[in-house]
């Protein structure tokens, strides 16, 4: 507990911070603030330095060469360079059920501007029946399929394994979805044969707000959807043709990128499988203890650290706003993956959503619990 | 020795090479490459001293880092 907030919001973004996470944004900001890239001053260094140690580190957490590591600003961006950086004129694209908004709006854009087709899969299935599903819905047009590695409001989990292996079987550029799943469990986009790996800097990998990271497995040549300045090859009337520097016109967020280098610093000392397995055990232990009651309702899978649930007789509203009043913090209505709760049967008003991290405690779950349990 | 410069074609490759000459012992330090140099306006290069010009693009080529001219102070060298 900390500063009399319980926190289970941590897939809207991770809360606390490390310690260190803050001192490096502050570090940033007297002592490595110019611009990157654009002077060869002591405070423009110290920036691109920066900036190189973070391409690196994330590099080495995802099994990809840091020179195919893009910042962007959120999840969202990364998702939009990757699909309409990869789109083609008569294209075709599969999404899976579990879809964010972050997908499937550029998508549903994509394809009311007649530029592709789209088709969503099935994947609440096994592993094989979403295979068997996706096989069924690929045509010779089809040239993206996108995956929700973890879903934003349950813990169903993907195949991306497995996934990863029919996209390069059969030509595909695949596109994961990690905004729930990166610094939570482990990824590699050359072991999964991903095309794009698209992140929040700000979720599981505890940076701050305005950090986003799409990692191209490949170093593919992507569409640009924005242009500007770059600081090389100013009298070029395009973007440079190398990654990173393609999909990243106009400065970047150096302070918060700094803070991002520290919480992926801090996940490496602390360990991946250790996070995954602290969060899952908080997990089932909310879920053993709220199966007790006969009012609460489950909604999906239990893999990870997203749950979803609903209190028979009260909105998801009115859970959270009587939760916030006694200081937990949760997420409630659709969470910005209607599609989503079609597939696990809460679209009439959505849920509430915990999910947990690591830095949360056994008691704050016992609080949480005993909370619900009085309305 | 006078100094050169080495263009490069990302500040990505620019931070790259130069870690990679640290590494190697060289000293190099990643400039700003002045726009009447160049054709293409605003660019980054490497400077480090002529006598690692080779030893330095050898690192360049085994390391599979891009790079472009090679610039003198004030002008092209080759």
């Amino acid at each position: 507990m900390n500063s009399g907030i319980i926190y289970f919001d941590n897939a809207a973004t991770s809360w606390p911070k490390p310690p260190q996470v803050i001192r490096g944004v502050t570090n940033a900001l007297k002592n490595k603030s110019g611009n990157p890239g654009r002077g060869s001053h002591k405070l423009s260094r110290a920036a691109s330095e920066l900036l190189y140690d973070c391409r690196v580190a994330l590099g080495e957490l995802f099994g990809a060469e840091a020179e195919n590591v893009v910042f962007t600003s959120n999840a969202t961006q990364a998702l939009n360079y990757s699909i309409k950086g990869l789109v083609r004129q008569g294209c075709n694209i599969l999404f899976d059920n579990y879809v964010h908004n972050a997908v499937f709006r550029p998508i549903t854009d994509l394809v009311n501007k007649g530029l592709c087709t789209a088709d969503m899969y099935d994947a609440s299935g096994s592993t094989e029946e979403t295979l068997r599903n996706i096989n069924k819905l690929i045509k010779k047009e089809t040239t993206i399929i996108v995956a929700t590695h973890q879903s934003n409001i349950c813990s169903k989990i993907l195949p991306i394994y497995e996934m990863g292996k029919l996209c390069r079987r059969e030509g595909i550029y695949f596109i994961v979805d990690a905004s729930q799943s990166a610094g939570h469990i482990p990824i590699d986009v050359h072991k999964m044969n991903i095309t794009s790996l698209c992140m929040p800097g700000h979720k599981g990998l505890l940076g701050p707000m305005g950090t986003g990271v799409l990692i191209s497995g490949y170093g593919i040549k992507y569409n640009t959807i924005i242009e500007g300045g770059s600081g090389i090859h100013s009298l070029d009337s395009d973007m440079p043709d190398m990654l990173p520097e393609r999909l990243e016109a106009g400065t970047l967020a150096v302070p918060s990128i700094a803070g991002l280098y520290e919480g992926i610093k801090y996940l490496n000392d602390y360990g991946l499988y250790s996070v995954h397995e602290n969060e899952y055990m908080l997990s089932s232990y909310f879920i053993s203890k709220i199966k007790k009651f006969s009012d609460f309702i489950l909604y999906g899978e239990f893999d990870g650290n997203v749950i979803s649930f609903n209190k028979k007789g009260y909105t998801p509203a009115e859970v959270g706003s009587f939760l916030a009043s006694k200081g937990i913090c949760v997420r409630t209505g659709y969470h910005c993956a209607p599609v989503a709760h079609k597939t696990i049967g809460s679209i009439e008003n959505g849920t509430v959503r915990i999910s947990f991290s690591h830095l949360n405690i056994p008691r704050e779950v016992d609080f949480l619990v005993n909370t619900l349990s009085e309305l | 020795m006078a100094d050169c410069v080495i263009g490069m074609r990302s500040q990505f490759s620019a931070e790259k090479a130069r870690r990679c000459a640290v590494m190697e012992k060289i000293s190099a330090e990643v400039v700003s490459v002045d726009p009447s140099v160049t054709k293409r306006g605003c660019s980054i290069g490497i400077r480090i001293n002529c006598s690692e010009i080779d030893k330095f693009l050898n690192i360049l080529d085994k390391k599979k880092i891009p790079y472009g001219d090679i610039i003198g102070r004030g002008g092209r060298l080759g």
